[in-house]
């Protein structure tokens, strides 16, 4: 009897990604900065100090074990650009270092994920949307069905 | 002056955005160009009038940082007005030293129990960016001992833009509250050797000055008319530009011969100007010259070797962190 209730339970169900849940991005040890060489571009060898008034800044950041080479220039500001190139530095090597070498961080893992599970909410929301409006098209077409019937009907008492 | 466009590039460009020929002039590339016109963006929205007439003034070769109203220098945002000089990179990237070399030295010599209260004075200040950003990161070694910086400058745009920066960049000073630092501007023209005692006597009394700095002007004006781009002859003041050796002179025969200050950090446009300060120096004076990252020399600095302060670690500390030249 009671095995007969008994039943094995098992899910289907993926683990949802969550938007304030993701695996951090990756760190810039100080290992790795020991292992880069950083150079500043200034756009060739001119006049420089109070002479000229440049406005952008590139940095450019080089590992020099691995040979990848990362330039930042979004900002204005070198500090930051240089903050930038680091994140991005590490980032390339995160993916380097990936176990099954598919070049993906778990933060890019999850990222993908989440864009499909947005991706099948939204197709799922729009489905019912449709489902809805179909029924009422139905509706609307049978009463109008019916009103023709009776119209054609008193026409042929007539 | 720089070749002419090729009309081809203009198409280019044209073909982006229509406001991005009009940067052309300044930023010569189209991958520059569009950097800019992203910032201006950033600064004015993407479909107003006010996009058009900023890159109009660009056209007319005013600094992008007096269209856009600010530079970034560090951490701090520094305001940038008319009639004051823009901080430079170079500027930046030395006073970053200075300010970790400070850090540095200081972690280490807390145990030795050295100097308690530091008094800093910046020259030809303009902006206020060198003191505010020596502020900003050397703030929390000074709780316990004391921190007085006095920034100089003869211009009054300047001694408001430095004040008005202290205000924006320091939350009106209140983001300095736990901190035993205090901040003051002085209109003084430093050329002058009685203002200078005056000054010293008065607001100082008679204390010696720890480190002093100073970005002077340094611009030949023979070199000025072949050297300088367009945007900054134009537009920069010739004040803060304009000068070859009276700021060095000054420094070896006000601050130095009458023995007002310990060290010094001045910024320099070529060697010249640092060999006359090492000619000039006594020779109890230890001086070196840093070189910034673009592989010009650009400071020179010193200190006395009979003070009590170890002045030796910290500038060590500054030649290590600047770049050294290949």
């Amino acid at each position: 009897m009671y095995s007969y209730i008994r039943r094995s339970l098992t899910s289907n169900a993926i683990l949802r990604v969550k938007r304030n849940h993701l695996p951090p991005r990756p760190k810039f040890t100080a290992q790795m900065e020991n292992d880069c060489t950083e150079v500043f571009i200034h756009g060739g060898s001119g006049a420089g100090g109070q002479k000229i008034n440049k406005t952008n800044s590139k940095v450019q950041l080089k590992h020099i074990p691995t040979g990848i080479v990362v330039t930042s220039q979004i900002t204005r500001s070198r500090d930051q650009n240089r903050k930038d190139a680091r994140e991005r530095m590490a980032y390339e090597l995160a993916k380097l270092s990936t176990a099954n070498g598919s070049n993906e961080t778990p933060r890019d893992i999850a990222l993908r994920q989440l864009k499909q599970q947005n991706k099948k909410a939204k197709l799922k929301k729009s489905s019912k949307k449709y489902e809805v409006h179909k029924e009422e098209k139905e509706r609307l077409e049978e009463s109008q069905r019916l009103e023709d019937e009776s119209i054609l009907g008193k026409m042929l008492k007539n | 002056m720089s070749p002419r466009l090729h009309p081809s590039l203009l198409r280019e460009a044209r073909s982006i955005h229509k406001c991005l020929p009009l940067l052309l002039p300044e930023c010569r590339t189209i991958q520059q160009a569009k950097q800019e016109l992203k910032w201006l963006i950033d600064g004015f929205g993407s479909s107003s009038n006010k996009l058009q007439r900023a890159c109009i003034k660009r056209y007319r070769h005013v600094p992008l940082q007096y269209i856009l109203g600010s530079q970034p220098f560090g951490s701090l945002d520094i305001q940038c007005k008319k009639h004051v000089l823009i901080p430079r990179w170079e500027t930046e990237e030395w006073s970053l030293n200075l300010s970790n070399s400070l850090k540095k030295s200081m972690n280490s010599m807390n145990s030795m129990k050295l100097n308690n209260d530091w008094n800093i004075v910046d020259l030809c200040s303009g902006t206020g960016c060198i003191p505010l950003l020596v502020i900003k990161e050397t703030k929390k070694l000074f709780v316990m001992n004391s921190l007085k910086v006095n920034a100089i400058d003869c211009s009054p745009f300047a001694i408001n833009l430095t004040n008005l920066n202290f205000k924006r960049n320091f939350n009106n000073g209140l983001n300095l509250k736990n901190c035993n630092i205090s901040f003051n501007t002085h209109k003084l023209n430093i050329l002058n050797e009685v203002k200078v005692k005056k000054f010293i006597s008065g607001d100082l009394m008679n204390r010696k000055i720890n480190i002093l700095t100073c970005n002077p002007p340094y611009i030949p004006p023979l070199e000025f008319i072949n050297d300088v781009r367009s945007s900054v002859r134009m537009y920069e003041p010739k004040l803060a530009l304009l000068g070859n050796l009276e700021f060095y002179k000054n420094l070896c025969f006000t601050w130095i011969k009458l023995d007002l200050i310990e060290s010094f950090v001045y910024e320099i446009g070529e060697l010249s100007q640092a060999s006359y300060v090492q000619q000039n120096v006594p020779h109890t004076w230890v001086t070196g010259v840093t070189y910034d990252s673009n592989n010009k020399p650009r400071c020179i600095f010193g200190y006395n070797k009979t003070t009590s302060t170890n002045y030796s670690t910290i500038f060590n500390n500054f030649l290590d962190e600047s770049y050294h030249p290949q």
